[in-house]
């Protein structure tokens, strides 16, 4: 399953085994490999990656407080399942948090911050003329981390965080779908204005609704995958 | 003995019977014990000492120290074991700051959504909060306000907001001592009245704006008991 060497890469990375294999296998559910109902097998992954339970058992707890596991009694672990509407509810949640931050993040914002979201917003334009929308999706995270690292909210910043980890399921869902990137590259450009003009009210206002049209375009999905079902 | 908490009052085949694992169990026992400030913030807490005394071992006790760390109740320190989190004023502020983004939030949904029936309940649960204050019955008081908000979040429909601020919230029972010892609490209530009025109008914008003074109001309770019990430990 895995082909680098845990062991070794947690150690070169400074980074805890459990947290370094909870990583991992985040990464393979977001990506797909490891599929909605699918176990997972603490003894097997023990095995085949040559390391002790304990560590495997700690990131599974963490995957499961994070919510992309369920631990069902005498089952085990399996990959739990994800709606639309869970995620709606989420990008929800994002919407009000990030309009926030951008808000507590404006007085603090230098020209030269400006001056990044300018560049990224560029960029952003240019990844969708080119159609490389992933490059886009890394690009578009850059920019809202540009403010979101800014404002003193500290609990703020680790929820906003958390609420990344659960959208990046969406990634799959996001790559059909280029014309919220068009519309996200767009309001990124008033946003730009917004800070530019110090109007902290204005790139709140903008923030929040920007992510709810998102919400909106993932709740419909949602309605419609229903239906056809 | 500080230690008192410590002791197993229930027996490893108990646990198993409750459905509980060690983890959530050891982590129940550990929160209560910090929520009732039977362990202090800055106290140290070591895996071996805990393991020891439950007779369990270490597995459990740390996947517990993890689940308290991540809810903000103990800070890890590698190696050494765990010490409780200390809260200062900026905790408080920090967390009323998201409560009052997300209340106000589910509040100016919850305006267009909520029924008559749904208004009735607020109102009910407004008058049974006045008559704990007449009594003094802190704890009903307390109570009573939590159920309050908790409906608002219900009505609302987005059950992960709900999630994110009992959460929150849990990390903040520490203050809820402090709360059930203030008589300012129950300028809170006339808050509600307000809240209840402009729902009743549907005014989604109103709505948000009362929730965020009620939340401004509940940061300036608990800062001012939060304070007066800093001072008393100098």
């Amino acid at each position: 399953m895995m082909k680098i060497d845990v062991l070794e890469s947690s150690i070169s990375d400074h980074q805890p085994l459990p947290d370094k294999m909870a990583d991992y296998i985040r990464e393979a559910i977001i990506v797909g490999k490891l599929k909605p109902g699918e176990k997972i097998s603490e003894a097997k992954l023990a095995e085949e990656l040559r390391i002790s339970r304990t560590p495997i058992r700690e990131a599974i707890r963490m995957l499961e407080s994070e919510g992309f596991v369920s631990i069902i009694p005498r089952r085990g672990t399996v990959v739990s399942d994800f709606t639309f509407e869970d995620l709606y509810e989420y990008f929800q949640i994002k919407a009000c948090l990030e309009a926030f931050s951008a808000f507590l993040a404006e007085p603090h914002m230098t020209e030269r911050d400006i001056n990044r979201l300018r560049r990224l917003n560029e960029e952003e334009k240019a990844a969708i003329a080119s159609h490389d929308f992933v490059k886009f999706m890394r690009i578009h995270e850059d920019f809202h981390q540009t403010f979101l690292a800014k404002g003193g909210n500290e609990k703020l910043k680790k929820l906003n965080a958390q609420l990344m980890v659960h959208i990046k399921r969406l990634q799959n869902f996001f790559l059909q779908q280029p014309e919220l990137f068009l519309h996200c590259a767009e309001t990124h450009g008033d946003i730009i204005d917004a800070f530019y003009q110090h109007d902290g009210s204005r790139v709140r206002q903008l923030v929040e609704e920007n992510i709810l049209h998102i919400a909106q375009q993932v709740k419909q999905h949602g309605k419609s995958l229903k239906e056809n079902a | 003995m500080k230690r008192d908490f410590l002791v197993v009052h229930k027996n490893i085949s108990e646990i198993i019977a409750s459905h509980q694992t060690l983890r959530e169990k050891v982590a129940e026992l550990l929160r209560e014990a910090i929520i009732q400030q039977k362990i202090n913030p800055g106290e140290r807490i070591t895996e071996l000492e805990m393991a020891s005394r439950y007779g369990l071992s270490r597995t459990p006790i740390r996947e517990a120290f993890r689940q308290l760390e991540s809810e903000g109740f103990l800070k890890i320190i590698p190696r050494k074991g765990a010490i409780v989190a200390e809260l200062n004023e900026k905790d408080i502020r920090d967390f009323y700051e998201i409560k009052a983004v997300l209340e106000g939030y589910a509040a100016r949904i919850a305006a267009a959504r909520i029924t008559d029936v749904e208004i009735g309940q607020l109102e009910h649960l407004n008058r049974k909060m006045k008559e704990c204050a007449a009594k003094m019955d802190m704890a009903g008081l307390t109570k009573n306000h939590n159920e309050f908000h908790n409906f608002i979040l219900e009505v609302c429909g987005n059950d992960k907001i709900t999630a994110v601020v009992s959460n929150l919230v849990r990390q903040f029972l520490r203050f809820r001592f402090f709360v059930s010892s203030s008589s300012s609490l129950g300028k809170i209530h006339a808050d509600h009245d307000k809240i209840i009025e402009v729902f009743k109008a549907h005014d989604g914008a109103m709505a948000e704006k009362y929730m965020i003074a009620n939340a401004k109001l509940g940061e300036e309770v608990i800062m001012k008991e939060f304070l007066s019990v800093q001072e008393n430990k100098r």
